[in-house]
């Protein structure tokens, strides 16, 4: 086991998987000599070449294009979008060609690529670079899309994800780069579709992605000594969902809240509490459904507004205690 | 749309306030920022005024009232406008309180800073009759057959919770700790007896009824008989035999009642219980009366031993008349027996034991081995005294053996 930091982690995936199968490439902005915007690519160009590290300009719809192409032609590129704000300039090439055309063509064309991503808030980047738009991702049939909160799940997952036949946008939390932890040094992958109980718990289910997840595990470890033991699930990939393992926390807590930094309306928490109505947790709900989410808002470029703009720790313990003292 | 007048916050550790004065009254019209009303913190004097244009109403504090803060304390009505229009503007000052300072306690975020409180009033069951409660409380409701509209709800607006419903719930199977048992089926001699003992003690009205005999003379009777006999002769024997000259003169005691009435029987049928290795029989001396003690004596020991090795014959248990048990062996002195139906009494006998006792007028006191002996009888067909009777009888020829050769 060695501990490294969550950027290590996706490079140390990136360049295994390269050296396995000469078809895997990079492609992005500023990834060659740069290194990455988050240095995650640091390293590779010396170590690859320009064939494989594959240097862009500013130019997310001709990146993924690309990307989509080459998949086609039996190559496994990496596309690197610089943040995950601009994968807008790509929907149509993400949602309309990758997505679709392994169904269009009834199965003749294969898409395997994977879309890597920083999201988030946190670094004072404004509101054109601080996104969280993962649900926009879920919502487009043919996407898978993995939200690794850890250097551990990173690795395991972006394997995962370069061996997918399908299109993987990979969506990587800026502020979890510089985060450390254990990485087995043997081979190891991480399927897709099995959530991670990051914290077992009795008296109430979180579900939550991306820094959240440590921002409620701060906080379940502080409510620990008062005796109230939260569950914390990360489901790791969004698409596909593992929703057994949700529902069956919930059945056995009876409260849900969810926490995501991604904007409250339309955000994926009413996605999880939809499953939920409908499963067989309904009947052991014991309290309203409860989500703690990002404001409606663009993230501010001042700092202490952009604290404010998505849910912190003090937030998510609030409503922890509100849900089981019973104030909905 | 009515606007809330509420009691402002001014103070960071503020919780409440009190009225001083109002400067308008309910009806008033009133214009956006005109002074409503002054009150005070232990700090500070307040002033509260009007958020917006129009009638004054709905005021729920008066002078010299201490008001929680972030409480409505009243509502700015428009034009046309009604009290009765604003949901929970009519309620109680009490209720509307509380409801409120629910939502003023619930924790506020730094931006919001806040003086409004949503004003949601309490309700414990909408009007159409349904209640609230949790998918889980439900859920268990429908399990234990707890009925939700019997349960006060502990949870938000009255909700009925989980917790509400599975206190009132019988305790369940699966929460209670198992006790281990050794299982023996309910079969064969023990639900006989189980079903017999329990359909005559519910169906006939015992009474009881004691008695204590003197034994000595019974006791100087029996060794006499036993020189003359090849055959032991038991106590048991000899109460077969005294037991059946009593009944000869007490014939109610020696019946049954039946569908047509109480039947009387001619013979006279003694039935001694016996416990056997799974349960009691009880084996029959028929004709008691006409048997010699030895023939009693003899008779006794063969069933007692065909019934303890299991070979006894259905007819030596059928056609009893009358029931004697004797638990005097094991020590015990008195004790009520249950009726063998269709009897209508049985004789319970204890130990004979060696006690002082008054034996003349003058108070003389000797140590005489007594005896008690119990009488189960059926009250429908036997009367307290009918029993006594019988009893005194028992007693008289136990203690004066000649009687029994007259």
């Amino acid at each position: 086991m060695a501990e490294i930091t969550y950027a290590e982690a996706i490079r140390s995936a990136l360049r295994e998987e390269m050296k396995q199968d000469e078809r895997v490439f990079i492609i992005g902005e500023d990834i060659g000599i740069y290194g990455g915007a988050f240095g995650v690519t640091t390293g590779m160009l010396e170590e690859f070449g320009e064939k494989r590290i594959v240097e862009t300009p500013i130019s997310e719809q001709t990146i993924i294009g690309a990307a989509v192409g080459a998949a086609l032609s039996g190559m496994r590129p990496v596309a690197e979008i610089m943040f995950m704000d601009f994968i807008l300039l790509a929907l149509d090439q993400i949602a309309n060609q990758a997505g679709k055309m392994h169904y269009m063509f009834g199965g003749k064309a294969t898409v395997p690529m994977v879309i890597r991503m920083p999201s988030g808030s946190g670094t004072g980047a404004a509101a054109q670079h601080s996104q969280s738009l993962e649900t926009l991702l879920m919502h487009l049939p043919g996407l898978k899309v993995v939200t690794p909160s850890t250097p551990y799940d990173a690795k395991g997952l972006l394997k995962t994800a370069i061996h997918d036949n399908n299109p993987v946008c990979f969506v990587e939390h800026k502020l979890l780069y510089k985060m450390k932890g254990e990485v087995p040094e043997e081979d190891y992958s991480i399927p897709f579709g099995v959530a991670d109980i990051k914290r077992a718990g009795k008296d109430l289910t979180i579900v939550t992605n991306g820094v959240m997840v440590h921002k409620s595990l701060e906080v379940a470890k502080k409510l620990e000594s008062e005796g109230i033991d939260v569950e914390i699930i990360d489901p790791r990939t969004m698409v596909p969902l593992d929703s057994e393992t949700i529902i069956n926390s919930v059945t056995k807590t009876g409260k849900l809240l969810v926490v995501h930094e991604a904007c409250e309306t339309a955000g994926w928490a009413g996605e999880i509490m939809a499953l939920i109505s409908s499963s067989r947790a309904f009947d052991y709900l014991d309290a309203p459904m409860r989500r703690l989410a990002g404001k409606n808002v663009p993230i501010p470029y001042n700092r202490v507004l952009e604290k404010a703009a998505v849910p912190q720790e003090d937030d998510i313990e609030r409503e922890i205690r509100a849900i089981i003292r019973g104030d909905y | 749309m009515a606007i809330q007048v509420i009691m402002p916050k001014v103070d960071m550790d503020q919780e409440e306030s009190t009225i001083i004065s109002w400067e308008k009254s309910e009806g008033d019209l009133v214009k956006y920022d005109e002074l409503l009303l002054t009150a005070e913190t232990d700090k500070v004097a307040i002033d509260v005024n009007s958020p917006g244009d129009g009638v004054l109403a709905g005021i729920r504090y008066q002078e010299g009232d201490v008001v929680p803060v972030a409480t409505v304390i009243a509502y700015i009505l428009e034009p046309g406008e009604e009290l009765s229009d604003i949901p929970g503007a009519t309620e109680t000052k009490e209720a509307a309180t509380e409801a409120e300072q629910v939502s003023a306690d619930a924790p506020e975020a730094d931006l919001e800073a806040d003086v409004k409180a949503e004003a949601e009033v309490s309700t414990v069951s909408d009007p159409d009759g349904k209640v609230a409660a949790t998918p889980a409380a439900r859920r268990i409701s429908r399990e234990e057959g707890v009925a939700l509209d019997s349960l006060k709800g502990s949870g938000p607006f009255g909700r009925i919770q989980a917790d509400d419903v599975a206190r009132m719930a019988p305790p369940s199977k699966e929460t209670r700790v198992k006790l281990q048992a050794e299982i023996v089926p309910m079969v064969g001699k023990r639900a006989y007896i189980a079903q017999k003992m329990q359909s005559s003690f519910q169906t006939a009205p015992h009474i009881f009824e004691t008695i204590e005999a003197d034994m000595t003379r019974l006791e100087e009777w029996r060794s006499r008989l036993n020189a003359n006999s090849d055959t032991k002769i038991s106590v048991t024997a000899i109460l077969v035999k005294l037991v059946a000259w009593a009944l000869e003169r007490n014939r109610y005691l020696n019946a049954s009642l039946l569908d047509d009435g109480i039947h009387l029987w001619n013979e006279i049928n003694v039935g001694v219980a016996t416990a056997i290795d799974d349960g009691l029989i009880v084996p029959v001396i028929h004709d008691a009366n006409h048997l010699s003690f030895q023939e009693t004596a003899s008779k006794l020991k063969n069933l007692s031993q065909k019934a303890r090795q299991g070979i006894i014959e259905l007819n030596e248990v059928q056609n009893g008349t009358f029931t004697i048990s004797n638990l005097g062996m094991y020590g015990i002195t008195h004790f009520r027996a249950i009726i063998n139906p269709p009897e209508v009494a049985i004789l319970a006998v204890g130990a004979t034991v060696r006690k002082p006792v008054v034996i003349d007028q003058y108070d003389n006191i000797s140590v005489r081995p007594m005896a008690k002996f119990t009488l189960s009888a059926d009250h429908r067909v036997i009367d307290g005294v009918v029993a006594a009777k019988f009893l005194a009888d028992l007693v008289k020829v136990i203690e004066n053996p000649e009687i029994f050769y007259e």
